[in-house]
């Protein structure tokens, strides 16, 4: 009999929600989870007591407890803690965000310092146990999607999220490409499609050429604070101003409410998807600070009210579709599909507006919310697979050059490029008796050079002394099957060589990745031998139970005999350990405790059976 | 010692009614008459009379007095008890199921801190005789602070224990402290002045809570005279007519010299608050909230060290409201023995008021609401359990609840565990413990 397979799971790591998907019988399926739902907010929270919260139960403290809380840290993963995007980011987190030893970003939650991958990584930790509780084993592979514009640190830093996680990432893939996968499994697409995902808290339109089974992003672009917390935003406004002009309380301003409010504002907002009207009731919402008795909020929210609400925010989503199509040189009629996904994409008013802009309808018959992980599922079984038919090829997500004078880039490894790869161009020195060349190495699409992420520079010196242009440089690149660039720079004419190898970091060190990998080791086992102390002190309650039970019994039958007495304090004196050991969490301890009172329950039977009771 | 120890119950139950724990209240007014059945004031107090400046604090305070409505009324507030409640019963009706009405949740003022406001809580106002009129003064010049009633008519002589505050230091009056508006190593040639005046306890009943060994008054009395200060306000007219032209120069060794912070700037000495009628000033020495006096200030750190220690009225002050927090908590141990625990932490919590770092109180605290919690969380029962909501939605909007008591309840959707409650809840554990067994109670959701 042929050894059962490994699960392999695709997921899908959401700024806002998370899912996990697998290929069963070979059709892509979601995994619930065991709380009995397919999305997990990507929410990690430290609670006011003291306790790690992941996911739904996160998401539902998160105003009640803002600093403690850190949700969309997708937004974050990877990034410098200098750079435009993060420093942009900072004053509207509520929780706080300090710069690591290297410019990486760490998070502070209650008394505790975070690396974005250690934070990620719970999230993907409860997806793992989801998965495991479905296949009733342990998962160990899994394929994670990104979104298209991530760079090659980025990329690792949701690499190391994984494997802090327990996981082997066999590959990081993008969330258009992904969606396409599961769009066209088992159908034969070809030409340009586009992706618009209007998730809960970002927007990426994104285009894409499939030809042959190859999936190339032809441009992306979108807006990373856009999506389905805004129209929430615009619900709670919209409430709590009525509810203001009426009992001239703000609602917003006390987080109890808050919470409710947007909580309420996101049900309501799900259901006018599919009814034209629906009520919100929040009873005892609030409490007027002069006292009295609590207030009650009770509202119809029309769909026609939602649309009016919102219409701006779509508005943004299809001025962005007009520009990343424009960037393309793609039109919408050039597009052979359309495929939505993301949760605010049921939204009648968003499907109207995207059937208007592009001239068809949106493609249907996939999942939202779940078409990303069921695509990435697609390709996990895909690589591990032996008998799949089809090829996956490692790529370069985005493109690497060097920056040339006059700020700009020269490209010399395109994106979507096949790894391994080499590629070598020559340059020339672009002033006079120029001895020294600065070789910046750059990763992105910008042709302006301060607009990419340099990945590393280096200086190549000794130059002959030489009118500009004369001096000839190849400038050689290397990507090799692990993902490593290599960059040298040789001097045509003496040989001279400098290079610089560059590895994607994802803001942690390799030292600082296993001592964080070491740390969870140790609390796994610490959490393994908390739970053998719990089982062993229920046992231990048991047995005093029982001890007790019997001690009047043999008091009746020794009569105060002298075997009587003594057995007795032996009794008691075990119960008095036992006492003790109760509130010990040492093992060695409650389990001596457990033995002395075995052997004491053994001793009054055999005492009992032998006097006949 | 019986008679006494009544008495000291009898305080304890005045703080208590005060703060508008009547049943707590009424327990220990029966107890100082058991102790000492000839004890007037307990026998008056146990048949309901009301405490001295009960409705005053309920109005300054903007509190509404406990209602005991059996029905449950929309809006109204949650977990009422009734009055004649027996000692502990909230607490054991929590802890076994009992179904009687429920407590009020004292949770902390989170509504007040969203919103700046605070929520009003019971202050307990100094009682002056009923022949002062309230007098509006203002602090530092920019807030105005109603006071009680000061004298309506100074007194023909200056009594014993009198703070006095002279225009110059030829105008002294006889007394024992004198503040100057200059530290310096003499006294000035002139100041406006005011006069700060102890008196001693009127004969009228007074709570002996807030001031029980005098009641603080302090007239003012401002000076026209040269040193370029404005006139007063309108609304702080003087008690005292202007100092005699000559008044002997005070003794330097024991003159109170006051630089009340204003210094030599051209804001108007305005009349300011008694360190006794400061309201939640630790001790009458206290800076912060008592800002117009500086031991620095007067005649040296050293000298005022050797003031403080100097048998005054006012370290005495100091050593009353040690007094008053050895009363409270010796209420509140009364309460615990008869297992109200609830009361107890009341008084506990009027104890840290007054006196937060003092490690009894704090020790107390924590073993009290350490059984509160266990109280509570076995009436909840098993954490790991999900509890679902009873009533529906047409029913529980009927409910007395606050919004603290709707926020839980809001949370119970069938996939919380309670002990996820706990975390989500955004409040302490006791409070939602607290919350979620009276919720129990009243039967709005299952138990664990």
């Amino acid at each position: 009999m042929a050894a059962e397979r490994e699960p392999v799971i695709g997921i899908d790591l959401g700024t806002t929600n998370s899912v996990v998907a697998t290929v069963q019988s070979g059709s892509p399926v979601v995994i619930r989870g065991r709380s009995g739902v397919n999305l997990l907010p990507s929410v990690v929270a430290v609670s006011k007591i003291g306790k790690t919260l992941v996911g739904q139960i996160a998401k539902r403290q998160a105003i009640t407890n803002p600093t403690d809380t850190v949700y969309a840290s997708k937004r974050l993963i990877g990034r410098k803690f200098s750079s435009t995007q993060v420093q942009s980011s900072l004053p509207s987190l509520p929780y706080s965000v300090e710069a690591g030893d290297h410019d990486d970003i760490r998070v502070k939650l209650a008394d505790k310092r975070y690396s974005l991958p250690e934070l990620s990584a719970m999230v993907l930790k409860e997806l793992k146990l989801d998965a495991e509780a479905y296949f009733g084993r342990s998962v160990k592979k899994a394929i994670i999607t990104v979104p298209a514009y991530f760079n090659d640190g980025q990329r690792q830093a949701t690499k190391d999220a994984g494997r802090i996680a327990g996981l082997e990432v066999l590959r990081i893939i993008n969330e258009p490409t992904a969606a396409a996968l599961a769009y066209g499994f088992g159908k034969n697409i070809n030409g340009k499609i586009a992706v618009f995902d209007l998730g809960g808290g970002t927007f990426d339109i994104s285009v894409l050429e499939i030809g042959n089974g190859v999936f190339d992003v032809i441009a992306t672009g979108g807006d990373t604070f856009l999506g389905g917390e805004d129209f929430d935003n615009r619900v709670i406004n919209w409430l709590a101003q009525d509810f203001e002009r009426e009992h001239h309380l703000d609602l917003r301003k006390d987080r109890m409410a808050l919470q409710r409010l947007k909580d309420a504002a996101e049900k309501a907002k799900i259901e006018l998807s599919t009814t034209r009207e629906t009520q919100v009731n929040l009873p005892f919402i609030a409490t007027p600070a002069s006292g009295g008795s609590a207030l009650h909020l009770q509202k119809a929210l029309s769909r026609e009210k939602l649309e009016e609400l919102a219409a701006d925010l779509v508005q943004r989503t299809i001025e962005h579709c007009a520009q990343v199509l424009d960037e393309a040189r793609v039109k919408p009629i050039d597009l052979r599909e359309m495929i939505l996904v993301g949760g605010m994409t049921r939204m009648p008013a968003v499907q109207d507006a995207v059937k208007q802009y592009f001239r068809r309808d949106p493609s249907k018959g996939v999942h939202p919310d779940e078409v990303v992980a069921l695509g990435a599922a697609v390709q996990a079984e895909a690589l591990t697979n032996e008998a799949s038919d089809v090829v996956l090829l490692d790529v370069t997500p985005q493109s690497l050059g060097v920056a040339i004078a006059g700020g700009y880039v020269r490209r010399l490894i395109p994106k979507n490029t096949t790894v391994p790869t080499a590629v070598t161009e020559v340059f020339n020195t672009s002033r006079d008796n120029q001895t020294t060349v600065k070789i910046m190495v750059l990763q992105g699409e910008s042709d302006v050079a301060h607009e990419n992420e340099l990945l590393g520079e280096f200086i190549l010196t000794g130059l002959r002394l030489a009118k500009r242009g004369e001096v000839e440089i190849d400038v050689i690149f290397e990507i090799n099957s692990e993902g490593l660039v290599s960059v040298a720079a040789r001097d045509r004419e003496t040989g001279q060589q400098q290079s610089i190898q560059v590895t994607a970091s994802g803001g942690l060190t390799q030292d600082e990745l296993k001592q964080i990998l070491d740390d969870q080791a140790d609390l796994l086992l610490e959490a393994r031998a908390g739970e053998e102390v719990k089982l062993r002190q229920a046992e231990l309650d048991s047995l005093v139970n029982e001890v007790n039970e019997l001690i009047p019994q043999l008091q009746k039958a020794t009569q105060g005999s002298e075997f009587g007495t003594d057995a007795l304090a032996k009794a008691r004196a075990a119960l008095e350990q036992a006492r003790a050991a109760r509130a010990s969490t040492d093992l060695n301890v409650v389990t001596t405790s457990v033995d002395a009172l075995t052997r004491t329950i053994s001793l009054f039977k055999g005492v009992l059976q032998r006097i006949g009771r | 010692m019986s008679k006494d120890r009544a008495a000291q119950l009898v305080e304890a139950g005045i703080w208590l009614k005060l703060s508008g724990d009547r049943e707590g209240a009424a327990k220990l007014f029966e107890r100082a008459l058991k102790l000492d059945p000839e004890n007037e004031k307990a026998a008056e107090l146990s048949g309901g009379a009301p405490v001295p400046g009960e409705g005053e604090v309920e109005r300054a305070s903007g509190i509404r007095p406990r209602s005991n409505s059996p029905v449950p009324v929309p809006g109204a507030h949650p977990f009422e008890r009734p009055v004649d409640a027996l000692p502990g019963d909230r607490d054991r009706e929590l802890a076994t199921g009992g179904s009687g009405v429920i407590p009020e949740p004292s949770l902390d003022e989170d509504w007040g801190r969203m919103t700046g406001a605070t929520t009003p809580v019971p202050q307990i106002l100094p009682v002056v005789p009923s022949n002062q009129q309230p007098q509006t003064v203002s602090l530092d010049g920019d807030a105005v602070l109603e006071t009680p009633a000061l004298f309506g008519e100074p007194p023909q002589s200056s009594r014993s224990g009198t703070m006095q505050l002279y225009p110059d230091t030829q105008s002294s009056r006889s007394g024992t402290m004198q503040l100057y508006p200059d530290a310096g190593d003499g006294p000035p040639t002139s100041s406006r002045s005011g006069t700060m005046q102890l008196y001693p306890e009127p004969s009228m009943p007074a709570p002996r809570t807030t001031l029980p060994e005098f009641a603080a008054v302090r007239t003012v009395t401002l000076g026209h005279d040269d040193g370029g200060f404005e006139s007063p306000p309108p609304s702080t007219p003087p008690l005292f007519g202007p100092p005699p032209a000559s008044p002997p120069p005070p003794e330097p060794q024991t003159a109170w010299g006051w630089s009340p912070s204003l210094g030599n700037d051209a804001e108007p000495l305005a009349p300011r608050p008694s360190p006794h009628l400061a309201p939640r000033a630790e001790s009458a020495w206290d800076q912060r909230s008592n800002p117009g006096i500086k031991l620095e200030s007067v005649v040296g750190r050293d000298r005022a060290l050797e003031l403080i220690s100097s048998d005054s009225k006012i370290t005495r002050a100091a050593e009353t409201r040690q007094d008053e927090v050895r009363i409270i908590l010796r209420g509140a141990r009364d309460l615990l023995e008869l297992d109200d625990h609830t009361g107890a932490m009341e008084l506990i919590n009027k104890a840290q008021a007054l006196a937060p770092d003092d490690a009894e109180v704090i020790a107390l605290k924590e073993r009290s609401e350490k059984t509160l919690l266990t109280m509570f969380e076995s009436k909840v029962g098993r954490l790991e359990t999900v509890p679902r909501v009873l009533l529906k939605d047409d029913e529980i909007i009927w409910l007395n609840l606050d919004h603290r008591a709707g926020f839980v309840l809001a949370q119970i959707d069938g996939t919380v565990t309670f002990d996820d409650l706990f975390s989500v809840s955004g409040m302490s554990r006791i409070d939602t413990a607290r919350i979620l067994a009276q919720l129990i109670d009243e039967g709005v959701i299952s138990r664990g």
